[in-house]
């Protein structure tokens, strides 16, 4: 099963280096880093996962297609009904 | 033959002629000339040559200030990237990464930019937007 890791580590005020590494059991499958602008370490952090991430899935498919994320358990909003609007004119 | 083995023009007075190079399908010194006081000269090849793997990617541009690039991280030694806004909404950019939407240098969408970089500087471009948005980048080395 494939895992991954983020890494952060502070490299400067507002500035932080997002290291990735995708694994399966203990071969390092991918490997990758990052510099985000932000003002705490969740948020890059959580910009790893969300979307730094992400994107590594979408662009080697090969390597690290079958990696599972937690944006992937986020549902699309259900569609909502439209009420059509009686005060405006047709 | 060789450079080595070749005589140099002369003129009239059997000077030897200055600013002459040797013409390796002549086979023969032949005399440089020029134009405005300058001499006449064909630039030869170029550092921005493609030596490793171009590397292509898609990204996404986020509400938070990060680094762009196309692959798992910065090519190393490269000389050009370029970025294509795909999406719907501009992106920014700028070279330190407390760029923000407001201070960034917008990226339109359908539009590209180029930059060139020397390679032996590793310099990070840093990339916001105002939502989720879509490019596509590519770096040569």
């Amino acid at each position: 099963m494939m895992t991954y890791s983020i890494e952060i580590k502070k490299q400067g005020d507002y500035l932080y280096k997002a290291v990735v590494k995708v694994l399966e059991g203990e071969d390092v499958l991918l490997e990758g880093e990052t510099l985000v602008g932000c003002e705490t370490e969740q948020q890059a952090y959580d910009y790893a996962e969300k979307v730094f991430l992400p994107d590594l899935r979408r662009n080697y498919p090969r390597e690290i297609g079958n990696l599972e994320l937690p944006i992937d358990s986020i549902p699309d909003p259900e569609p909502q009904e439209v009420i059509p609007d009686d005060t405006v004119p047709v | 033959m060789a450079y080595n083995t070749k005589i140099l023009k002369r003129d009239k007075k059997y000077d030897i002629i200055p600013n002459q190079y040797y013409n390796p399908d002549a086979d023969q010194y032949e005399v440089v000339q020029g134009k405005n006081g300058g001499l006449n000269v064909a630039l030869m090849g170029s550092y921005a040559t493609i030596t490793t793997a171009p590397v292509a990617g898609a990204k996404t541009v986020s509400t938070t200030a990060a680094e762009l690039f196309a692959g798992a991280s910065r090519l190393s030694g490269r000389y050009a990237m370029m970025v294509y806004n795909e999406g719907t909404t501009p992106v920014y950019w700028g070279g330190s990464s407390s760029v923000t939407t407001s201070t960034g240098f917008p990226l339109l969408p359908g539009d590209s930019v180029t930059f060139n970089f020397n390679p032996s500087v590793a310099t990070p471009i840093y990339f916001i937007g105002t939502a989720n948005t879509s490019v596509r980048v590519v770096e040569l080395a």
